[in-house]
């Protein structure tokens, strides 16, 4: 479906005459440094090159009509499974007045902590970016959202073609060392990929008071990944279970203080659990009388599931800072790290980001895992500590 | 009575008390007194009292009014209510209303001055007991007209481009699309939408600015498809690193300065008023800023900036002012210098469009990420 999409693209990006269109991405090189020797012998030793692109088209078509478009590709020099091209975005979106309907491949986020997004279920994470990115891959819908001025805003929602989690491979650095048998995924649902999720959410703001409730009923986006066999390297199967899920999101808004919370509760995984997130964001502007500005985030996760597989969050503390520079580059510093409360695995990310003329960014990006127990997720990557330099060219 | 009251500058008119007949009802109707027509002034209110004033001073259609302390006897709320109302009026009825000034009453007012008021007063022109103001109240004054006359406006949709210089003179552009909408007397919503550099396009920040209360904002990230309530308080804040601070660019409110004024001189050949206002409100960089408003169209031609210490910091200058609607006066270009770094930018506004029937609904956190059609 993927390539057809960015076939599709491609053609439309070409189509002449249309009255307002637009083509522009960026393609980034990024090299991967490993100061430390890899747990397994297929993983690359000291570096590891991968390109990537991303490709966005617009086309206003009338009458609050538009077409938007972004595929994304990489290709990474010893994870097969990192290279891939993900169609990110193909919708026809229409606006009129206070009704907004989004159809095609989309993707929409919902929450507001930083550390953990805990209510945001539309798409599926990328986990193939680096762990733990931001990144969610397109996922087909239909979606409308009605804004009903004093009461908030409404918005349903139906998905289907669901985007199974890839993960890195065995050769990839980080990489998960089990060979995952995507071939025998299995669905809870009688339809597999093609079950119908739908989903439901009211939003309002009222002054310093921000927040969402929402439900969805579908199939799960994080997989059970059950063991198989004796061999090496041990397999995994994903089987995705059938859920409902409530979500709660709650923001205060307080000068320079913001303060967040969102929680879940889910049944359909085993025994029904409720997760929750919350913590605080503070800004400092101006600090130190320079003109940068220091956001400092402290949050706590716990995650009420017995059997975690992937899942690094069941009671965690998460911290970090973010400096903007304000200055002509653009340059944003920041890091943070997550501590499991119990174990003391820790997760830390430190990120640095700069503009060089118009076109490009060079981005820093360095990721250390710690953790002694085999159990822990984590545990994957404890030798995957590793330096990323990203260099983007934007068109 | 009222009406008769109204009527009395029309003695010295050649049509009489009769020719004025049909203006009167008009103003009377526009003022709210219709109902008030017949009744004594000891009956009245202090506004019912403002408004005849205000009546009989526009009968005559004066090309020039000159109020002396209009809002002087009412409380604040009716004060600023008078204040709307004879602008608004004055607009209409093709009267400038100039130097509405108040006049302080602690000092005796001198012979020349009744005289000059008297002269006035035959020559069609509601009377002026001119003295030395306070500076206070007519740096306030000041900045009201200048207010007022740049409401009103609707909606307008603009291109915004800076250049920003640093101290050592390189380079580096940005470009941004600006949507504003009045939704109320005290709220205005704005959307800024980067386009350039590419690696922030897509970028939004949608601000409500309410008069009464904190502004609200959020920004959108196209990276993450993520729209996220920011804090508003970051007002001092370099904008995308240029020399211009988030609330040099944000609309500001009366009530958010206290105002002095200093002086009236030339700049660069155009009359001025030169009025210091002192922020208010919190999470400002400015201790003072002295603001040149052209006398003629009460349009800002220059600020200049001291930080928090004290230190003279920038200067921002308007130029190429051009008139949308017959009405509003909005700058071709600004350029504002650091006085400490020497690094500059420059503000470019293009294709202003106004009243293009923007709605909430498109200046709405549902809105966010969404195409800007």
């Amino acid at each position: 479906m993927s390539s057809t999409g960015v076939a599709v693209l491609i053609v439309l990006a070409g189509a002449a005459g249309a009255e307002s269109q637009d083509v522009h991405g960026h393609v980034a090189a990024e090299l991967r440094l490993f100061p430390s020797d890899p747990a397994h012998s297929r993983q690359p030793d000291t570096y590891n090159f991968s390109f990537a692109t991303e490709l966005a088209y617009e086309r206003g078509i009338g009458d609050g009509l538009v077409f938007r478009g972004i595929a994304f590709g990489r290709v990474d020099e010893h994870d097969p499974e990192r290279s891939r091209v993900d169609l990110n975005q193909a919708v026809l979106q229409f606006t009129r007045d206070a009704l907004a309907v989004d159809v095609g491949v989309h993707t929409v986020f919902w929450g507001v902590t930083e550390s953990r997004h805990l209510v945001d279920i539309v798409n599926q994470i990328d986990e193939l970016e680096w762990i733990g990115s931001d990144r969610r891959l397109g996922q087909l819908m239909a979606r409308a959202s009605y804004h009903i001025g004093r009461f908030g805003s409404v918005e349903l929602l139906g998905a289907t073609a669901f985007r199974p989690r890839r993960y890195p491979g065995p050769r990839g650095r980080p990489g998960v060392p089990a060979e995952v048998r995507y071939g025998d995924t299995e669905y809870e649902a009688g339809l597999g990929r093609w079950h119908p999720d739908v989903a439901v959410r009211w939003s309002h703001a009222v002054g310093e008071l921000s927040g969402a409730a929402s439900v969805f009923v579908g199939t799960a986006r994080e997989p059970e990944l059950i063991p198989g066999g004796t061999g090496e390297p041990p397999v995994l199967q994903p089987q995705y279970a059938l859920i409902r899920q409530g979500g709660l999101e709650l923001q205060w808004t307080h000068g320079d203080w913001l303060w967040k919370g969102e929680a879940i509760v889910r049944e359909g995984q085993g025994a029904a659990f409720a997760a929750v997130t919350f913590g605080f964001e503070r800004t400092i502007y101006g600090v130190l009388g320079s003109t940068s500005d220091l956001a400092v985030f402290l949050e706590y996760s716990h995650d009420g599931r017995e059997n975690l597989t992937l899942n690094i969050h069941d009671s965690d503390l998460f911290g970090g800072l973010r400096l903007l520079m304000n200055d002509f580059a653009g340059t944003e510093v920041s890091g943070g790290a997550l501590t499991d409360v119990d174990s003391g695995a820790t997760f830390a990310v430190m990120e640095a980001t700069r503009r060089f003329g118009q076109r490009w960014t060079i981005e820093l990006l360095a990721q250390l895992f710690s953790a002694s127990d085999p159990p822990d997720p984590l545990y994957w990557f404890r030798r995957d500590d590793h330096l990323q330099t990203t260099a983007r060219f934007f068109f | 009575m009222v009406e008769e009251d109204i009527l009395l500058p029309t003695q010295l008119l050649p049509g009489g008390v009769e020719g004025a007949r049909d203006r009167v009802n008009g103003l009377l109707d526009r003022l709210g007194l219709e109902a008030r027509r017949g009744a004594y002034p000891r009956t009245l209110s202090g506004g019912e009292k403002q408004r005849v004033a205000i009546a009989r001073a526009l009968v005559n259609e004066a090309p020039l009014l000159l109020a002396n302390e209009p809002t002087g006897s009412l409380d604040p709320e009716r004060g600023r209510e008078v204040t709307m109302l004879l602008h608004d009026i004055a607009r209409d009825e093709g009267c400038a209303v100039r130097s509405l000034m108040s006049v302080g009453h602690t000092r005796p007012i001198p012979p020349w001055s009744l005289l000059t008021a008297l002269t006035m007063w035959i020559a069609g022109v509601a009377p002026v007991l001119g003295q030395e103001p306070d500076p206070v109240e007519r740096g306030r004054a000041i900045a009201e007209e200048a207010d007022a006359r740049s409401r009103g406006f609707g909606d307008y949709r603009v291109r915004m481009t800076m250049v920003l210089r640093d101290g050592r003179g390189r380079e580096a552009q940005r470009e941004l699309e600006l949507w504003v909408l009045e939704v109320s007397a005290a709220e205005e919503r704005s959307l800024v939408r980067f386009e350039r550099p590419p690696d922030i396009r897509g970028t939004e920040l949608l601000t409500y600015s309410y008069d009464d209360r904190d502004d609200e904002q959020w920004l959108y990230l196209p990276a993450l498809r993520r729209a996220k309530r920011i804090s508003a308080t970051g007002r001092s804040s370099p904008f995308v690193g240029s020399e211009f601070a988030y609330e040099d660019l944000v609309r500001s409110s009366i009530e958010e300065y206290r105002y002095r004024f200093i002086a009236e001189e030339e700049l660069d050949g155009v009359r001025s008023f030169v009025i210091d206002r002192y922020p208010t409100y919190e999470g400002t960089g400015y201790s003072k800023q002295r603001v040149w408003i052209d006398r003629a169209e009460y349009r800002v031609v220059r600020i200049d900036f001291w930080d928090l210490r004290g230190r003279e910091l920038k200067t921002l200058v308007f130029r190429d002012y051009e008139r949308y609607l017959d009405e509003f006066w909005e700058p071709g270009e600004a350029v504002m210098s650091s006085r400490v770094t020497g690094a500059s930018t420059l503000l470019e506004w293009t294709g202003y469009q106004f009243r293009t029937d923007l709605t909430e609904g498109q200046l709405s956190r549902g809105a966010l990420g969404r195409p800007n059609e």
